[in-house]
């Protein structure tokens, strides 16, 4: 991982793919991020080994999103199903990597689909999941998705969190404290402001007044070091659900935070997910 | 018969006397308001005007130049101060049914207040609504409205979920829906290790599961509903939201219009529409800022976006949210906020879509779209409450403006629609606006054959148009309209900023306007020939820096359109001095005589002699037009040559057989032939012909005869005449040569200066005989002889000759008649 001074540095990215086009725009998004950090790009497709397991069952059935009817859940349909899923997540890595040429692989595994993703994840520096949570259609949606929980907490690495929208558009918004988990954060979010070509959002928190003028100095020398500018917002000890509500009003393109932010502790992690609608990076 | 005299120079030219027209120049003159000549036309515009009943539309007819535009023009902008103000007309959009714009009726300058009021109303909203919906009150109320949609469902399958764990069952996302598995230490167990449980725990799970996929069902099939519950909330609270705003703002707009019930009608379906789709102010407003800011989301009501083409979809989403307000315009059609009189609209070119008006397209993103705002009005919608001048022939020669403006006229209404649509060839959606009904008076502008034509032809016509507006194309020539004209001179003069005319540059004028009449006694009442007399006697005056136009210059601007025009008289004469077309002006010749026609060629006339040539013999009777056998000759030749044989039976064969046989020609005429202006000129050479006597080619001879010998009149005298003498001059005037021309015509004469003083001069002649035996006389030089008691000519008369020599030839041929065929043996 790269150090606070380094800001951030990716050389291989994981993605985790699915059938749904949310998937296929997260993966799209990765992509032209991949190529702006110059990264390696894997796309990861997990086969659900808990679905093998029901299609196995004598008595599996699956009721319809869209009916609310029951069917018989079949194993052949599942496995023609899988087989079509696979196939369309490799031509999409690979028409993808073509198109932007960029190093790219595609990998199939089967199993629990967090733990396949967290163990695939094991030697890359940024894994990126979809956050949209389950779409059980009729304008319900189970927020956060278990893969994207499970990966903000246990992802050895980087996590970015994708939700609606462009991470490549318009300019990150960072809490900063000083602390080195924030510090790594700004590096991140700096190198991200710079590669998009865009300005930082720095939300100091603090109460002291010196200590403020002395992170929005440091700062302020980081972000011209890398030729980004930058706009302050300060405030007094930001909770978890203030800074939402700051993402929210700023209408902020990513949330840029570290990792270990003592905020995200408990059930942080799941409320964050729940309320903030742009996309989150974890830096770790 | 006493010798017939030569007419006296005063008989060939009528002069106007410039000392009896009592000014000195046109600036002495008062301006000519009202028309010359023209008070048939005047009353009838007067009386079609002022009609009002069904089908009294006006049709101006007359030939070019008349001044019908001007007349009509000023009777109808007379007529239109008087008038009142017509209403303003906008189209509106009809929000239950897109297709059929609604129309609206204003009073003059209300319709411009409409429009400006809705566009500012549209405005205002736009800026005022995403504020609404950008405020805490919105945001924490909407926010309450999901956090209740999310408790919903989350508590129904959160319920579910706690049910399901806590009987060791979970929820599995299959690719199409939820499935339920059982679960043992955690995970989904495995189809082998479940095959192992005992039977009772494997029916107990079976059971479970059974039971938890019936609510899973229920849960799912009551999903719709919850969500419907939750929009129409969330609708509900926009609604209210944008009601909050709207209602006040609405009502200022809706006062302004309290006495018109059809306007405020409209006002209150664009409330009702604004609030229903309020939405779209929010989303306009967001896509904007979207646009702008390369296609970032943001707001509340808006859907997500995303992805590298964000910005291009963000600027096709505005412009369709431009587009979406387009249906609060008001498309102010006929605006009469600056009028103040009654239109009057001329149409100079009427084709259909200008006529009733057109729809409009634009391209949008590759197609082509419409709405009521692209409806554009014709002229019979500018014109509506007024009237509207039409060029009759324009119309007819666009295809389906007639229709169409007899369509409108019958119905009092205007329908706009494309041809195709109209011919029933388009079946594609577009607008069908509501119709506009009209009030109008058409005045169609147009010569006498279009109107005759209409009249015989399309009976539709006489209903629609009921009322002639017929322009005189001559006046009378007399003291009072010689004084009119000399003020409708100076009218123009100064209308059109030329030199003032002496008196006599005034006389000449209307000496030239007796001319081209080709009438001593009557004037042309086609101003436009006039005014490019004025306007080239203008600028020969300038030539020579006069400041006043004299006869002088107006003589240089006649000779000058003449010369600019005489081309093909100058060759044609020139083949006859040369030889090579042969006429004679000198000597003598049996059965031949100069004739004259007149070539037209565009707007000049001239006079072209030819011989006229006769022989006969033994025949039946029959006299053959020679030019009438080889398809040269027209029907009128043809008549004329056929009244010749009934002149000679009746004079010279009335008891016995007419037994010749005569052949006529136009020597050296290889063009056709008409008219029977040269049927006395074919007698007078048959007779030659029948008496052996010879005429003198000293003479041209014009004019029509009838079965008794009476000399008719003919058109052209003047050119004929200045053709003849023409080919003498060149020849050499002897004193003796001259032209016979009908009597009739002796007050058609305005002949040339140069004849009239050749004619004073003693060097030419011109007779004007009224019968054949004053014309042979003359020709010959041998009385033509009177009947006696018996029917007996004088001896040694013209008649008596042609009497011997007819007689002589029923002889012959009742000698060579054959007995079995009836004649005498």
């Amino acid at each position: 991982m790269a150090g606070p001074e380094n800001g951030f540095t990716v050389r291989r990215i994981v993605v985790a793919l699915d059938s749904s086009a949310h998937s296929r725009a997260a993966f799209e998004a990765a992509a032209v991020l991949a190529q702006r950090l110059d990264a390696e790009l894997e796309g990861l497709f997990v086969e659900d080994i808990d679905l093998v397991k029901l299609a196995g069952l004598p008595f599996g059935n699956e009721v319809s999103f869209s009916t609310g009817e029951a069917r018989p859940f079949d194993g052949g349909a599942l496995e023609q199903q899988l087989a079509r899923e696979v196939s369309r997540a490799r031509r999409l890595v690979e028409e993808t990597g073509r198109t932007l040429r960029l190093r790219s692989r595609f990998r199939v595994a089967r199993g629990k689909i967090d733990t396949e993703v967290i163990a695939a994840s094991g030697d890359a520096d940024l894994l990126i999941v979809g956050a949209a949570g389950l779409d059980i259609g009729f304008g319900m949606r189970f927020r956060p998705g278990r893969v994207a929980l499970v990966a903000a907490e246990r992802a050895p690495g980087s996590v970015l969190l994708l939700r609606s929208g462009s991470v490549f558009r318009g300019s990150p918004l960072v809490p900063y404290d000083g602390s080195p988990g924030s510090e790594r954060a700004l590096g991140a979010a700096l190198r991200l402001a710079r590669i998009n070509g865009q300005g930082l959002r720095l939300l100091i928190t603090g109460d002291d007044p010196e200590k403020i003028e002395a992170l929005r100095a440091r700062a302020a020398a980081r972000a011209a070091a890398q030729h980004v500018a930058i706009t302050e917002q300060t405030e007094t000890g930001a909770t978890l659900t203030g800074m939402c509500r700051i993402v929210q009003q700023t209408e902020a393109d990513i949330l840029v935070l570290s990792g270990d932010d003592p905020r995200l502790e408990g059930d942080g992690r799941r409320t964050l997910l729940e309320r903030i609608a742009c996309p989150v990076l974890l830096v770790r | 018969m006493p010798p017939l005299s030569p007419l006296p120079p005063a008989a060939l030219y009528k002069v106007c006397d410039p000392s009896l027209l009592g000014f000195r120049t046109t600036d002495d003159l008062e301006d000519l308001v009202e028309s010359l000549g023209q008070a048939r036309a005047e009353e009838a515009l007067e009386f079609g005007v002022a009609m009002t009943c069904k089908g009294y539309n006006l049709f101006a007819l007359g030939p070019p130049g008349t001044g019908k535009h001007t007349m009509v023009r000023r009777h109808l902008e007379q007529a239109a101060s008087t008038a009142r103000i017509p209403s303003d007309w906008c189209y509106v959009n009809n929000f239950k049914e897109a297709h059929r714009p609604r129309a609206l009726e204003l009073p003059a300058g209300r319709g411009h207040a409409l429009r400006e009021d809705m566009d500012r109303l549209i405005r205002d909203l736009r800026a005022a609504l995403p504020a609404q919906f950008d405020g805490d009150d919105y945001r924490t109320r909407r926010e309450a409205l999901e956090e209740q949609f999310r408790e919903t469902h989350e508590g129904a399958f959160g319920g579910l979920q706690e049910e399901a764990q806590e009987k060791q069952v979970a929820l599995v996302r299959t690719p199409m829906g939820i499935a339920l598995a059982p679960i043992r230490e955690g995970e989904v167990i495995d189809p082998e290790a479940f095959s192992k449980l005992p039977k009772e725990e494997q029916e107990e799970t079976r059971k479970i599961i059974g039971e938890l996929e019936k609510k899973l069902q229920e849960i799912m099939r009551a999903a719709p509903k919850w969500q419907r519950d939750h929009l129409e909330r969330v609708r509900a609270l926009h609604k209210e939201m944008i009601e909050r705003v709207v209602g006040t703002m609405i009502e200022d707009v809706k006062k302004s219009y309290a006495e018109l019930p059809k306007v405020v009608a409209y006002i209150d379906e664009v409330r009702a529409d604004i609030v229903e789709n309020g939405e779209a102010f929010i989303v306009s407003a967001s896509s904007q800022m979207g646009a702008q800011m390369g296609g970032q989301p943001g707001g509340p009501p808006q859907p997500e976006a995303g992805g590298p083409d964000a910005a291009v979809a963000a600027q096709r989403q505005a412009a369709a949210m431009d587009g979406f307000f387009r249906r609060y315009q008001v498309n102010l059609l006929i605006d009469n906020a600056y009028s103040d009189k009654a239109p009057v609209i001329y149409d100079d070119h009427p084709t259909q879509p200008n006529l009733v008006g057109r729809i409009e397209h634009m391209a949008q993103f590759g197609a082509l779209v419409t709405d009521f705002t692209l409806i554009k009005a014709g002229s019979l919608l500018r014109a509506n409450g007024g009237y509207l001048i039409l060029d009759a022939q324009k119309v007819l020669t666009q295809p389906y403006a007639w229709e169409e403006l007899k369509r409108a006229l019958h119905s009092y209404e205007v329908r706009i629609e494309s041809i195709a649509e109209s011919m029933g060839i388009a079946s594609t959606i577009s607008l069908q606006p509501e119709r506009i009904p009209i009030d109008i008076k058409v005045v169609l502008i147009g010569n006498r054959q279009i109107y005759y034509a209409l009249s015989a032809l399309d009976p539709e016509f006489s209903e629609l148009f009921k009322v002639a507006v017929d322009f005189d194309d001559i006046i009378d020539r007399n003291k009072q309209n010689a004084t009119r004209y000399a003020r409708m001179i100076a009218t123009m003069v100064r209308r059109d900023k030329l030199r003032p005319l002496d008196s006599s540059a005034v006389a000449r004028v209307i000496e030239h306007a007796a001319r081209l009449v080709s009438d001593s006694e009557k004037l042309s009442a086609q101003m436009r020939h006039i005014a490019d007399l004025l306007h080239e006697s203008h600028f020969w005056a300038g030539k020579d820096s006069a400041p006043i136009v004299s006869a002088g210059h107006v003589q240089k601007a006649i000779d000058a359109q003449i010369r600019r025009a005489d081309r093909i008289r100058e060759r044609s004469h020139e083949q006859i001095a040369r030889g090579t077309m042969l006429v004679q002006t000198e000597g003598e010749a049996v059965g031949q005589l100069n004739g004259l026609s007149v070539l037209q060629i565009g707007g000049f006339a001239f006079g072209q002699p030819a011989r006229i040539t006769a022989r006969v013999r033994v025949g039946r009777g029959e006299v053959t037009d020679i030019e009438r056998e080889v398809e040269l000759g027209g029907p009128l030749h043809s008549k004329g040559v056929l009244i010749l044989s009934g002149f000679l039976g009746a004079r010279f064969a009335r008891n016995r057989p007419l037994s010749l046989a005569a052949s006529l020609v136009f020597e050296q005429s290889y063009g056709g032939v008409d008219g029977d202006s040269a049927s006395s000129t074919e007698l007078y050479a048959l007779l030659s012909a029948l008496s052996g006597v010879p005429i003198g080619q000293n003479f041209a001879v014009t004019g029509s005869v009838d079965q008794n010998g009476q000399v008719q009149p003919i058109g052209g005298a003047n050119e004929k005449i200045e053709g003849f003498f023409d080919i003498c001059k060149a020849h050499g005037l002897t004193g003796d040569q001259g032209v016979l021309i009908p009597a009739t015509n002796v007050k058609n004469l305005m002949l040339r200066g140069d004849i009239v003083e050749a004619v004073e001069a003693g060097k030419f002649r011109i007779f004007a005989v009224e019968t054949i035996d004053q014309g042979i006389e003359i020709l010959t030089g041998v009385p033509a002889g009177e009947a006696d008691g018996n029917g007996a000519w004088p001896e040694g008369s013209i008649n008596a000759l042609v009497q011997a020599q007819l007689d002589e030839f029923a002889d012959h041929a009742r000698r060579f008649a054959r007995p079995d065929r009836g004649g005498e043996s």
